[in-house]
């Protein structure tokens, strides 16, 4: 017996669900983009410095460079789009941390990272998605005295650490320590896709 | 009589719950570096998807429109309302590069085949029914022969999942217009799918 016809407003469904479907986008594209875009609205009098921005834009991202502090993670689809994100906590007892929620995809998603310091003159964010590299991740003071970050990461498990004034390790203290065998340091766990 | 505005909390949108672009934009806004480069990643597959089937360009031409709307996000970002959906915001940028691209096409390779016969089908899935990839191609040639609005309209309606409240925002027209250039454009997609259908 020969297969049934689809109905006209099967087939515009059936067509439709497929445009909607993201064209496939090289790892890092969208972050040369971004560099791109940054340097071109880049004031004329650092134009001698450009190729060094560049450089240390691309380079940025391309080690996945994180942020870390008390965050607290939202989750939204938006437009058939499985979006996560992180937000800021309001939580006066959520000092340090960073949550994560369940996983819709498996794409990178943007995680903020925020660590309250008012203190400190400088923080980066260390882990193993950026090989512990000092100087990859610098977080940024906002007035309220936390310094946070954004960085996109794709699901998985990571340990990191924050580095208060170029000197002082500091694990998450609302997340379990743990040692990066591959580096030997110990930090916390952040483990991207799951319930925290 | 109006009435005042009502006060909102900055960093509020008005819209409804902030997306994750909403909460991006804010924070690159306010000067946090990895917040953009965050944004881009989270958009960037939805503005070449758009880009591509609204101008049926090839992918360096889209790649070219959707870096000058990045551009122009950047630019313009320390003056993006947050009472605002970052998405319409940045769809209207993203509009009017697709338009200006069309202009400077229509100026410049007049010569060449029209824009409209360029609708490419290589971005379909290769992994959908066969079925399916045909139509997705028919819908595209149906798209082709359409206005510009109206196609921009179906794309943003029908695709990109906004509500013809904020397609009017993206476009700068009414409501009810936005209404009837995507029905006019469903038509039309309607009739090249059933007058195919009878051919075969």
């Amino acid at each position: 017996m020969p297969d049934e016809m689809p109905t006209l407003d099967t087939r515009v469904d059936g067509a439709l669900a497929a445009m909607r479907q993201p064209p496939a986008v090289p790892r890092d594209a969208a972050t040369q983009f971004a560099a791109r875009a940054v340097l071109a609205n880049a004031p004329l009098a650092r134009a001698r410095s450009w190729s060094w921005r560049a450089a240390a834009a691309i380079a940025i991202v391309a080690t996945g460079t994180t942020i870390f502090t008390s965050a607290r993670l939202l989750s939204r689809s938006d437009s058939g789009v499985a979006a996560t994100v992180a937000v800021p906590s309001t939580d006066a007892d959520a000092a340090f941390g960073a949550l994560a929620v369940p996983v819709l995809s498996t794409a990178a998603r943007p995680i903020v990272f925020e660590l309250d310091a008012p203190s400190a003159h400088s923080v980066q964010v260390l882990g193993d998605f950026n090989r512990w590299s000092r100087g990859a991740t610098s977080m940024q003071r906002g007035s309220d005295g936390h310094w946070r970050m954004t960085t996109m990461l794709p699901p998985g498990r990571y340990v990191y650490a924050f580095l208060v004034d170029g000197r002082t390790f500091r694990r998450d203290p609302l997340r379990d320590a743990i040692e990066d065998r591959d580096f030997g340091v110990t930090g916390s766990e952040l483990v991207v896709g799951e319930a925290p | 009589m109006s009435l005042p505005h009502p006060l909102r909390l900055e960093h509020t949108p008005a819209h409804a719950a902030p997306s994750a672009a909403d909460v991006l934009a804010l924070r690159a806004r306010d000067g946090d570096p990895g917040a953009f480069t965050a944004l881009v990643e989270h958009m960037h597959p939805r503005a070449l998807r758009f880009a591509g089937q609204m101008t049926g360009a090839a992918r360096d031409d889209v790649e070219d429109i959707v870096q000058d709307a990045w551009i122009r996000t950047y630019r313009a970002l320390p003056r993006y309302d947050a009472q605002r959906s970052f998405e319409s915001w940045f769809f209207t940028i993203l509009a009017n590069c697709c338009r200006s691209l069309r202009v400077k096409l229509r100026r410049w390779q007049l010569r060449s085949s029209p824009l409209d016969d360029q609708m490419r089908d290589d971005s379909i899935d290769p992994l959908l029914a066969t079925s399916a990839r045909s139509d997705v191609a028919r819908v595209h040639r149906a798209l082709a022969t359409l206005p510009a609005m109206q196609r921009e309209t179906f794309l943003l309606h029908h695709v990109e999942g906004f509500g013809y409240d904020e397609i009017a925002e993206i476009t700068g027209v009414g409501v009810s217009a936005c209404k009837m250039r995507a029905k006019r454009a469903m038509d039309a997609v309607r009739e090249l799918l059933r007058a195919e259908e009878i051919d075969a």
